[in-house]
């Protein structure tokens, strides 16, 4: 019990139906063609198909093939069409005389391919991809329809990195400013845009830090 | 020691992350069809919803408290849960994933250099810190225990996300806290025959002799009670050879056409023969259900069911669906509007070892297989349902589930990136 041995298998035993078993003895060449098949059922219904197949134009019942001599004869010969029969292969040792000295291609030195997702997400499981609209961060790189990498493993940016913030129920994408009094800011990248203080009642949070920008280069 | 790495509310968790404002607010998922809800965060327990609720009979609470309603998004659950298995695999070598918000971590070993508890419970901290989703890890010598330890993680906030059951005053006292159905693998018929048998909590049952656990329960009641009583004995492997597969649904509007449920039989059986293939397995026999809609006592009601052996047990896809729409053609009525449709597969057995019939009516079976596997190829590299059954697609927007309230596919199309104004 504890082995998890014994209890029933599933699929042994004899299969429902009124199937009956059958068991004959294959004589030398049948048997080396009978362990050459991958599948030994699949081939011998094929070839009994086929056989059944042949007789059905002389509109005999269908019938098992005798378990004799002939029989044996005609499963074989029925069973290889020429198509089948595979090719003969035979070693054959190539020597040949290298003139110069042979430059070996070492493993180590082979170039690597580089790996363009390992650069960007140097930990898949907490990389997050975000799409931006809006245009108050253009001063840092970021414009209208970019797509930024977010990492999340880190929620503590400092003033010069982006970050993603989630501030009363809404996300933002700026950077984090905190004044000599202790007031911190969302700081925007552009001009245009003005600089927005959190308060003390804000719910706020850091979501991730923004660590690449996806721009594509337009002319 | 096994860890169980749970986590919690863990779809309506996953619509958290990308939906701001949410953070203490009730939550929940619904079903396919918008039916029912799925899942739901303490908060949305907390205002009397309950999982299985059926949304139309809710519908003055999720009003009057603004609780915020999603439609299940399979996609971004299972792109958030390989996250989320990802992260413990960077800490424990050996995890088994056992369900999409559930894994068992082996730390065997690992006490040897770590304190479990505090090693899981930075596991736990970090799998909050990348993918926003809190979990709760149980510590245990058994898996079984390891699962009971997870939900006391869960329920008490002083266990700061890890419940460690390693001596046998704490695992005593765990079974004594425990209800029957909070153990793994007591399910309700188990928990019903013991109640009659006069055991009320987990700790009485762990502590009846063998002779007469034996005498009233099969091997894997056996294999519970020795996992209650610290001895390891049952596999990830052995739970998750799924003793039947199902798929069904119930329509977004109702359907009396034997075409249009063809259709949605069809597309139920072809996706129970990928699951089955999934975990290499093979059914011998496969059921086909129709019902009516129970709630439109107006209407003439029916429901039936047909089951069909095949002589060889098979992964087919094309043989499965069409024994499953044969038996559709056995109990379809004219008549009748059909709100719920399903294929159940069973009798399932490893792919390995079959017992192959000599006068098979389905030929080429090497070339079927290969058939199959070359359609689960294409739709894995080109996305779901790339190939399907003729059968399958004509109809499927008749039968096509119901979600007015899914939300993008954030993580798996660059299409659905989630977007935000700045």
């Amino acid at each position: 019990m504890r082995d998890a041995r014994g209890g029933a298998r599933p699929g042994a035993g004899r299969p429902k139906g009124d199937s009956r078993l059958y068991t004959f003895r294959a004589g030398g060449e049948l048997a080396r063609e009978l362990d050459s098949c991958p599948n030994r059922t699949e081939f011998i219904r094929r070839s009994l198909a086929q056989s059944l197949t042949q007789r059905a134009g002389t509109a005999q019942p269908a019938q098992l093939p005798p378990p004799a001599q002939p029989a044996q004869d005609r499963i074989v010969s029925l069973a290889t069409p020429a198509s089948k029969a595979r090719g003969l292969t035979l070693p054959y040792f190539e020597q040949r005389v290298v003139a110069g000295f042979p430059i070996p291609l070492d493993n180590d030195e082979r170039s690597q391919d580089i790996d363009i997702l390992r650069l960007l997400c140097p930990h898949p499981e907490s990389s997050y991809l975000i799409r931006v609209h809006g245009d108050s961060m253009i001063d840092a790189g970021i414009e209208s329809g970019d797509i930024v990498i977010v990492d999340k493993s880190r929620r503590d940016p400092s003033e010069k990195e982006i970050a993603v913030c989630e501030l009363n129920g809404e996300y933002t994408l700026k950077r984090i400013a905190v004044d000599k009094d202790g007031t911190r800011w969302l700081v925007p990248a552009n001009p245009d845009y003005p600089r927005f203080p959190i308060n003390d009642g804000d719910a706020f949070s850091v979501w991730g830090i923004v660590t690449y920008i996806i721009h594509k280069a337009r002319d | 020691m096994w860890a169980l790495v749970d986590c919690n509310s863990f779809f309506a968790s996953c619509e958290k992350v990308f939906h701001p404002g949410l953070q203490g607010r009730p939550v929940c998922v619904l079903s396919s069809n918008d039916g029912i809800i799925v899942a739901l965060t303490p908060e949305a327990k907390a205002v009397g919803l309950h999982r299985g609720d059926a949304i139309f009979k809710v519908r003055d609470i999720i009003e009057h408290y603004g609780v915020t309603v999603f439609s299940t998004n399979m996609t971004l659950y299972a792109a958030m849960s390989d996250r989320v298995t990802g992260i413990l695999r960077g800490s424990v070598s050996r995890v088994e994933k056992y369900s999409i918000d559930e894994s068992f971590a082996d730390l065997s070993g690992y006490e040897r250099h770590y304190d479990l508890e505090e090693y899981m419970r930075g596991v736990a901290e970090r799998i909050r810190l990348w993918t926003d989703i809190p979990v709760s890890v149980g510590v245990a010598p058994t898996r079984t225990l390891a699962k009971l330890g997870s939900k006391f993680a869960k329920k008490y906030p002083g266990y700061r996300s890890v419940c460690m059951i390693d001596s046998e005053q704490k695992r005593r006292k765990a079974l004594e806290l425990s209800d029957l159905d909070d153990v793994w693998g007591l399910g309700r018929r188990s928990c019903g025959k013991l109640l009659s048998l006069g055991v009320r909590t987990p700790l009485e049952f762990a502590d009846k002799p063998q002779w007469w656990v034996r005498r009233n329960f099969t091997k894997p009641g056996l294999q519970t009670w020795m996992e209650l009583n610290g001895e390891s004995c049952i596999s990830t492997e052995e739970q998750l050879q799924r003793q039947t597969i199902c798929t069904s649904r119930s329509f977004g509007e109702m359907i009396s056409e034997l075409e249009a449920l063809k259709g949605a039989v069809a597309s139920f059986a072809s996706s129970c023969a990928n699951k089955l293939r999934a975990q290499g397995s093979v059914a011998a026999c496969v059921s086909v259900f129709v019902g009516s809609n129970p709630f439109r006592e107006d209407l003439p009601q029916y429901r039936n069911v047909y089951s069909r052996c095949l002589p060889v047990p098979s992964c087919d896809t094309l043989e499965l669906s069409c024994a499953a729409l044969d038996g559709l053609s056995q109990i379809w009525r004219p008549g009748i509007l059909y709100k719920r449709a399903g294929v159940i597969l069973s009798y399932i057995s490893p792919a390995e070892g079959v017992q192959q019939d000599l006068f098979d009516t389905v030929c080429r079976r090497p070339e079927r297989a290969a058939l199959s596997r070359t359609m689960d190829e294409l739709n894995r590299r080109y996305g779901l349902k790339t190939v399907s059954l003729a059968v399958e697609g004509e109809q499927r927007c008749r039968w096509k589930v119901k979600s007015e309230h899914r939300s993008g596919d954030y993580l798996t199309s660059l299409d659905g990136l989630l977007t935000v104004e700045i």
